[in-house]
C-alpha cells in the first residue's frame, strides 16, 4: 500500500509552499459565480437562490403582476439591495473617520451603476439592470435576511453631514472599503495589535455578510496571540479550524500557536 | 464488516442536491480547471460544462466519494478542452485569472507571482502528470482518490506525482538561479 507523501505545501521549500498556497487561494469572484449560475439557469438548471439571476428593473413589475406574489428571485434582489444600502452607510462611516481610505466612488444616480475604477477588474461590463441587481454581496441567504440593527448602529456613527448617496453601490466598492480596513488591521499587527483587534471588530460590525471572514478572523487571532491573550486566541483558533479545515491560514496559525 | 477508508468517511453515501453541489464545490472545480490547463478566458465555460454534466448525471451518482466523482468530471472536461481546436498556448502571465481569493485578498504581489510561476511550471508537464500534481498538491485529494478519479493504478499516480514534483522543483530552482 502506498502512503500519501507529505504535501509540498507542508514541505521545507518555502517558495514552493507559498506557490501552492497561492494556487489554493484561487476561487472565482462572486460575479463569475453569478454569471455561471445565470447561464445554468438559462439552460433550465436550478441554482441556489443566492446565485439566482436577479430580475432587471424592467422585469420587476411584470414579475409582480403575473405571479401576484414576489418571486424568490426578487426577494433575493431586494435582500441584496438592502445589504448594499447598509454597506453604503457603513462606507460613509468609514469616510468620516480620520485616515480612513477614501475608496468609495462619487455619488451616482439611482439608475447609473457606478464602476469603481480602483476595484479589481473582476466585474463583467455593466448592462442595463445592473444597478438593481449587481450589488451581489457574498453569502446573502434568503433564510437569513439582513437585519436592520447594523443600519442603526452605523448611522449613529455616521459623521457630520453625509452627502446624499445613491441607493445602490457596486459591491466591489463596498468590498474595497472592507479590504482597506483589513489591510490597516493587518499592518497594525506588528506595531499595535490592539488596534488590529479594534479594526477587525469594526469590520465585523460594518460588514456582517463579509466574504473576508477568514481573513478577519485570522487577523484577530494573530492579534490576540501577539497581545499574549493566548487562551482567548486558542479558543478562537479552534473554532476557526473547525469552520475552515482547508484554510490556507492554518500553517501560519500553527506557527503562531507554537510560538512564545 | 466493511471497513471504510478515510475518504469514504468524508463522503458518506448521500446523494446531494445540485444546488448544494453548486454552492459547495463550484469554487474548487473552477480552480481545478485552471490548474488543469483551461485558460482563464475559457474557465467559466468549462466550469459551466462540468456543472451541466454534474446536473445531468447526479441521479446516477451512487452517493459515495462526491469529490472524486466531481473531479473525474473535471478531468474529462479539461481533457476535451485540450483536444478542442480553440485551445491555443497562452502565456500564463497573461492569464492571471480574475479570481477573488476570499481569504487571500490581501496577498502580496509576490504570492501572485509565485502562483503564475507554478502555472508556468505546469505548462510543460504532460496532462496526466499535471493532473496528479494539481489534484494532490492543490486540491488535496489523496492518491487513492486520484486513482479513482483518473482510473489509473495507485502506483501510476504515485509515479506521475513524483515526476511532476521533480519537474516543478527544478523549474523553481532554475528560476532562483536566474537567467
Amino acid at each position: 500500500m502506498i502512503a500519501d507523501p507529505k504535501r509540498l505545501f507542508d514541505a521545507d521549500d518555502p517558495e514552493l509552499s507559498a506557490a501552492i498556497g497561492a494556487a489554493r487561494r484561487r476561487v472565482p469572484t462572486r460575479d463569475r459565480m453569478n454569471a455561471i449560475a445565470s447561464r445554468l439557469a438559462a439552460a433550465g438548471v436550478a441554482v441556489p437562490p443566492e446565485f439566482r439571476p436577479e430580475l432587471s428593473a424592467s422585469e420587476v413589475p411584470a414579475a409582480l403582476t403575473t405571479s401576484g406574489a414576489v418571486s424568490k428571485g426578487l426577494v433575493a434582489a431586494l435582500a441584496v439591495a438592502g445589504v448594499a444600502l447598509v454597506g453604503v452607510l457603513a462606507v460613509i462611516g468609514f469616510r468620516a473617520e480620520p485616515n480612513a481610505p477614501s475608496t468609495a466612488s462619487p455619488v451616482a444616480g439611482p439608475t447609473a451603476p457606478v464602476v469603481d475604477s480602483a476595484a479589481p477588474a473582476l466585474v463583467p461590463p455593466p448592462h442595463a439592470g445592473d444597478a438593481v441587481t449587481k450589488p451581489a454581496l457574498p453569502s446573502v441567504e434568503l433564510a437569513d435576511p439582513p437585519e436592520a440593527a447594523p443600519r442603526a448602529e452605523v448611522t449613529s456613527n455616521s459623521a457630520p453631514v453625509a452627502p446624499p448617496v445613491a441607493a445602490r453601490k457596486p459591491a466591489d466598492t463596498l468590498a474595497q472599503s472592507e479590504i482597506e480596513l483589513l489591510k490597516r488591521a493587518r499592518s497594525a499587527l506588528s506595531s499595535d495589535p490592539s488596534v488590529s483587534l479594534q479594526l477587525v471588530e469594526r469590520a465585523r460590525q460594518h460588514f456582517p455578510q463579509s466574504s473576508f471572514g477568514q481573513e478577519r478572523e485570522f487577523i484577530a487571532i494573530s492579534a490576540l496571540y501577539k497581545l499574549g491573550r493566548r487562551s482567548e486566541a486558542a479558543t478562537r483558533e479552534r473554532a476557526f479550524r473547525d469552520r475552515h479545515p482547508r484554510s490556507a491560514y492554518l500553517p501560519q496559525l500553527d506557527r503562531l500557536s507554537s510560538g512564545p | 464488516m466493511t471497513v471504510l477508508s478515510a475518504s469514504e468517511h468524508r463522503d458518506p453515501p448521500v446523494r446531494p442536491d445540485f444546488t448544494e453541489v453548486f454552492r459547495e464545490h463550484t469554487p474548487y472545480l473552477w480552480r481545478a480547471l485552471l490548474g488543469l490547463g483551461v485558460r482563464s478566458a475559457d474557465v467559466d465555460d468549462a466550469c459551466q460544462e462540468v456543472l451541466l454534466v454534474v446536473h445531468r448525471k447526479l441521479p446516477e451518482f451512487d452517493g459515495r466519494a462526491l469529490r472524486t466523482w466531481l473531479y473525474a468530471i473535471c478531468l474529462r472536461v479539461a481533457s476535451d478542452y485540450r483536444r478542442s481546436a480553440r485551445v491555443r498556448r497562452e502565456v500564463p502571465v497573461e492569464s492571471v485569472p480574475d479570481s477573488a481569493a476570499t481569504y487571500g485578498v490581501l496577498e502580496t504581489v509576490d504570492s501572485k507571482e509565485l502562483w503564475v510561476e507554478l502555472l508556468r511550471a505546469l505548462e510543460d508537464l504532460d496532462p496526466d502528470k499535471r493532473a496528479a500534481f494539481v489534484l494532490y498538491e492543490v486540491e488535496e485529494l489523496s492518491l487513492r482518490e486520484i486513482s479513482e478519479a483518473t482510473g489509473a493504478p495507485l502506483q501510476t499516480i504515485y509515479s506521475r506525482l513524483q515526476a511532476a514534483r521533480a519537474h516543478v522543483g527544478q523549474h523553481f530552482k532554475a528560476q532562483r538561479r536566474g537567467p
